[in-house]
C-alpha cells in the first residue's frame, strides 16, 4: 500500500489559563478538584492545579479541525495519550505529521503536543477521510 | 468477590452503567468549544463526548476510588456516526478492564471503561478511558506500607 508522508506546519499555544480551566471544568462536567483547588493540588504533591488531559486533547483536535476542515473530511478515530502533566500556563506546541493512503485517500494524522523543554506532553493519532 | 492489591473489586469487570445525557444543545455546544476557544467543526466537536463521561465518574465511585487518586492517562474516540445538535443520547458505560502493576511502595491500577454513545439505535461513538490509580499496598497484603 503507498502513501506520501508530509509534516504540518506548528502551532503554538500561548498557554491554558487557570480562566480556561474553570470554564471547561463547568462546561465539560469534569470539577476534579485537582484541576481547579491549589490548596488541594499541592496537598497531593503537585506544584499546583493540573491542567485536563481532555484539555490537552481539545487543543490538537483544534488544529486538526482547522487543518483539516469538516466540510471536506470526516474524523474516523482519534486517540490520545497524556504523557506528562501540564500546568497553566506551560507554553505549548503542536507538531504534527500526515500519512496519505493513494489508494484510498484515508489521512492517519500522528499529533505531538510538546512544552517549552521540548517534552512530549501528550501525543496523538487521528484517522480521518475525505468526504465522499 | 475478589479484590486486587489496590483493593479494587474484579468481579465488578464486564458490568454495565447507563446514563441519559441532556440533549445537545446549540448554546451548549458553543460553549464547550468557547471554554477554550475552539474553532467550529460544523458539527459538534470531536472531544464533546467527553461531556458525557458521568457514568465514569459513577464507576469510580462504585470502585470507591477518589476523583484525586487517579490520573486519566489515555483518552479514545471511534466515531461511527455524528452527533448533532438536538441529539439526546443515551451513554452505556462498561468497565472493560483493571490491570495492576505492582511496585516496592506503590501499587499502579490501569482501569479502562468502554462507553457506547447512541442516539436512538444509531450508535454514534465509542469512547475509551484508560485511567491510572496510585495506591499504596494495604498492610494486610504487604506486611508494611
Amino acid at each position: 500500500m503507498s502513501h506520501t508522508k508530509e509534516q504540518l506546519t506548528p502551532y503554538t499555544h500561548p498557554g491554558v489559563t487557570r480562566a480556561q480551566i474553570s470554564a471547561y471544568a463547568e462546561a465539560s462536567g469534569d470539577r476534579n478538584p485537582i484541576h481547579l483547588d491549589e490548596k488541594l493540588a499541592q496537598s497531593l504533591g503537585f506544584p499546583t492545579v493540573i491542567v485536563h488531559g481532555m484539555i490537552s486533547m481539545s487543543l490538537m483536535a483544534d488544529y486538526l479541525v482547522k487543518t483539516f476542515p469538516p466540510n471536506q473530511y470526516l474524523v474516523k478515530k482519534y486517540r490520545c495519550r497524556f504523557r506528562k502533566l501540564t500546568f497553566p500556563g506551560e507554553v505549548l506546541t503542536c507538531e504534527g505529521e500526515v500519512k496519505k493512503n493513494l489508494e484510498t485517500h484515508n489521512l492517519l494524522i500522528s499529533l505531538k503536543l510538546k512544552n517549552s523543554s521540548g517534552e512530549v506532553t501528550s501525543d496523538a493519532e487521528a484517522e480521518i477521510h475525505p468526504h465522499s | 468477590m475478589p479484590k486486587e492489591s489496590s483493593n479494587l473489586d474484579l468481579s465488578l469487570i464486564g458490568e454495565t452503567l447507563e446514563f441519559h445525557a441532556d440533549e445537545i444543545t446549540f448554546e451548549g455546544e458553543k460553549e464547550f468549544r468557547a471554554a477554550l476557544s475552539l474553532s467550529s467543526s460544523g458539527g459538534v466537536f470531536p472531544t464533546y463526548a467527553t461531556k458525557f463521561r458521568k457514568p465514569e465518574f459513577a464507576w469510580l465511585d462504585k470502585l470507591e476510588v477518589k476523583a484525586q487518586e487517579i490520573l486519566h492517562t489515555e483518552q479514545e474516540y471511534e466515531y461511527h456516526a455524528p452527533l448533532s445538535i438536538g441529539d439526546t443520547p443515551r451513554v452505556l458505560t462498561k468497565l472493560a478492564a483493571i490491570k495492576t502493576r505492582e511496585a516496592k511502595e506503590l501499587t499502579m491500577s490501569f482501569i479502562t471503561l468502554e462507553s457506547e454513545i447512541w442516539v436512538g439505535k444509531k450508535l454514534c461513538t465509542i469512547s475509551r478511558t484508560t485511567f491510572v490509580l496510585r495506591r499504596k499496598p494495604y498492610p494486610d497484603q504487604r506486611g508494611t506500607v
